[in-house]
């Protein structure tokens, strides 16, 4: 291997290893001083020297200027950082915040890094066109790294801190003392009466709504009215649907009086067009030759739907169901006014009372967080909501990618 | 007969669009005539009975500006290494994770957001208090993303084989071809992708309730992200549970410029997504 490919290699290295000291730096609050950071640029831009002189000095490739430039570039702002005051006081002009400089330090040390670790990979290749390749290549890592990142944070933090609320009491019992004490049993299963009671007021209407758009529709005013609605629907925030499940199902239907009944039209309306889309999709990844085969043979077309089409697209109409219910049952904004109390509902019992539901219940307890001692009970109502949700989805997409490839 | 069943069904759909207009503007009617324009000041005094909900109005566009700002490189980033680069094997892991990010319930993103992320900022920054613009920002970005991911990601997928094929025959490298080709071609796809985010961003409400504080304020300096503030959904959610009379029906006028400003961009969106397939239509 050549000097030239090892000075990039070297150039890479350092400075992913400087972008996480720094990235570590932000997130422990790490007090990085002037002279770590400024010690860090002064090697990175070193070595980009080192690389844009050897590269000349061997290639004649006029290229390799840009590392002279860009070495000079991390040079001045290692210099210039020192007139960093120690805090930045944003006081003066009316913002309530001051930024410490080792945020600044810190900061710098990921930016540089990642850029550095990018631009390393033009002199890798000699500057010929892969070397932009692979670099925008190593960026798109970078971010799919950092979309993934909070997944984990989310759920390590939950599990570490929620696991310790979890106890048989907190399983079995009711509210007692505002949360401080008991537990979250009637909402545990005012959230499953709620979901399931919504499944089956929605699974007609969305299959339908599906067997229409894919089997009898044809292209014309009326599909194009019925599926952009569809599209609006899915794009409606859940306070909406809040408010609309309030001001109808509750004040007019049934008199102002929250009732599961009312919150599980509520989410039935919120998980509609989910489950019309994926129901959707199922039914057209049926072949046409099987419903023409069915036809041919002198079935109508409704013996068609209900004999060939609906039985192979039913997993993935089910999973599309799935995946709508575990979204409603991490909804609190549409049944927050339509459906619960924090405590005093009990176990449902009936359709026209109001339950208790976990999403609101952690609602309640975060609201109570610094008055009373209850952040170890919304840990563990968090991760029992996690479970419940994400339980519900990794279900679906299993069953969905068991029976994906059937045609 | 069969078929006139379905289509009752199918128009089930419209019919509640509708009625989410109509009985929202039922509830919200006795406030526009009671307060008319003023609703759009910026002054919310319940004593001096000030209902001017443009703070609120404000504070929805800000986050979701900053939202974008956070997600749309990331989002787009991700989804660019999904369709182009990453083997299916690796694809197959990662689109089902991202579904999962976009299955965790917003309450436990605003728990989560408030207690961790506000805190951290607080400690950071020196600042008031937990809740602050950038802490909101931050966090519908992330919450933001997968829908991002997974609709650019199906709009770069869409764009046909035979278009990169002649990219590549003629020697480009896969980035040239990604970058000249397959993203122009898919860019309607793209935008109609951001369009949903910032749809998601500004409808997003517990998230934002619990981390931005919902307090009734335009930040000044109108940039300063360090400030608490309000968004219309988290007005909503706040308020409807305390108050009674006039003010439930200025929250439900709030709710009818929310919904309208979402079905506007969803109509945007599914506009463009069209366009998409109408192009490609042809060409597969």
């Amino acid at each position: 291997m050549s000097l030239r490919k090892l000075i990039s290699i070297w150039l890479f290295v350092v400075s992913v290893v400087i972008a996480g000291m720094g990235f570590w730096a932000i997130a422990t609050q790490a007090q990085i001083g002037y002279w770590t950071m400024a010690g860090s640029l002064l090697i990175i831009s070193l070595t980009c020297y080192a690389s844009g002189i050897h590269h000349y000095v061997t290639k004649k490739n006029r290229k390799s200027f840009l590392m002279l430039f860009y070495g000079s570039v991390v040079l001045t702002v290692a210099a210039l950082s020192i007139y960093i005051p120690s805090v930045v006081d944003l006081r003066p002009w009316e913002i309530f915040a001051r930024i410490p400089d080792h945020f600044f330090f810190s900061m710098f040390m990921v930016v540089i890094g990642v850029l550095s670790s990018y631009l390393s990979f033009r002199p890798f290749y000699d500057y010929k066109k892969e070397g932009a390749q692979y670099g925008a290549y190593y960026l798109l890592h970078i971010s799919i790294f950092f979309t993934l990142l909070p997944l984990f944070i989310i759920i390590f933090n939950i599990i570490t801190r929620g696991m310790g609320g979890i106890t048989w009491e907190f399983l079995t019992e009711d509210i007692v003392r505002m949360g401080e004490d008991g537990g979250v049993y009637p909402a545990i299963l005012g959230t499953l009466a709620m979901i399931s009671l919504t499944a089956v007021i929605v699974l007609p209407l969305g299959v339908g709504t599906a067997i229409y758009l894919a089997e009898y529709a044809r292209k014309g005013l009326a599909v194009r009215v019925i599926r952009t609605a569809v599209n609006i629907l899915q794009g409606t925030p859940s306070i909406v649907h809040g408010l609309f499940g309030y001001a109808f199902f509750v004040l007019i239907v049934f008199n102002g009086q929250k009732s599961l009944l009312a919150g599980a039209l509520t989410l039935a309306v919120l998980t509609l067009p989910i489950v019309t889309r994926s129901a959707e999709e199922a039914l057209n990844a049926v072949p046409g030759d099987l419903r023409d085969a069915s036809l041919a043979l002198g079935a109508t077309k409704w013996q068609t739907i209900k004999k060939v089409v609906l039985p192979p697209s039913l997993p993935g109409v089910l999973t599309g169901t799935v995946l709508g219910l575990g979204r409603a049952a991490g909804e609190t904004a549409p049944i927050m006014f339509t459906a619960v109390y924090f405590s005093g509902a009990g176990t449902p019992s009936s359709l026209f009372r109001p339950i208790q539901a976990l999403p609101y219940h952690l609602l309640s307890l975060y609201r109570l967080v610094g008055y009373r001692d209850v952040e170890g009970q919304a840990w563990a109502t968090a991760l029992l909501l996690l479970i419940i949700v994400l339980g519900i989805n990794i279900t679906a997409i299993m069953v969905r990618e068991k029976y994906r490839q059937r045609f | 007969m069969v078929h006139m069943t379905f289509f009752g069904i199918a128009t089930f759909s419209v019919l509640i669009i509708f009625f989410i207009f109509i009985f929202l503007f039922i509830e919200a009617y006795p406030a526009i005539e009671m307060f008319g324009t003023d609703l759009l000041s910026s002054e919310w005094n319940v004593s001096r009975n000030k209902f001017g909900i443009f703070p609120a109005i404000y504070g929805s566009v800000f986050v979701a500006i900053g939202a974008l700002i956070v997600a749309v490189p990331l989002g787009i980033g991700a989804a660019t290494y999904l369709s182009e680069i990453a083997p299916n094997r690796v694809r197959m892991v990662l689109k089902p994770l991202i579904e999962l990010l976009a299955g965790i319930p917003s309450i436990v993103y605003g728990f989560i957001g408030a207690i961790l992320l506000g805190r951290f900022l607080y400690d950071t920054f020196g600042m008031r208090g937990v809740n602050s613009f950038l802490a909101a920002m931050l966090i519908l970005g992330m919450m933001a993303l997968p829908i991002i991911i997974s609709m650019a990601d199906d709009a770069m997928k869409a764009v046909p084989k035979d278009l990169k094929d002649a990219s590549l025959a003629l020697g480009a490298t896969k980035w040239q071809t990604t970058r000249k080709v397959t993203i122009p071609a898919a860019i309607s796809g793209i935008s109609s992708a951001v369009i949903m985010g910032m749809g998601r961003a500004i409808g997003e409400t517990m998230a934002v309730m619990l981390i931005l504080g919902s307090v009734m304020r335009t930040p000044v300096p109108f940039f300063n992200v360090f400030s608490t503030g309000n968004t219309l959904t988290a007005l909503i959610a706040i308020q409807m549970g305390e108050s009674h009379g006039i003010i439930i029906n200025v929250l439900f006028t709030a709710g009818i410029m929310l919904f309208v400003i979402v079905a506007i961009m969803s109509i945007i969106s599914d506009i463009l997504q069209t366009r998409t397939t109408e192009k490609f239509e042809g060409k597969r």
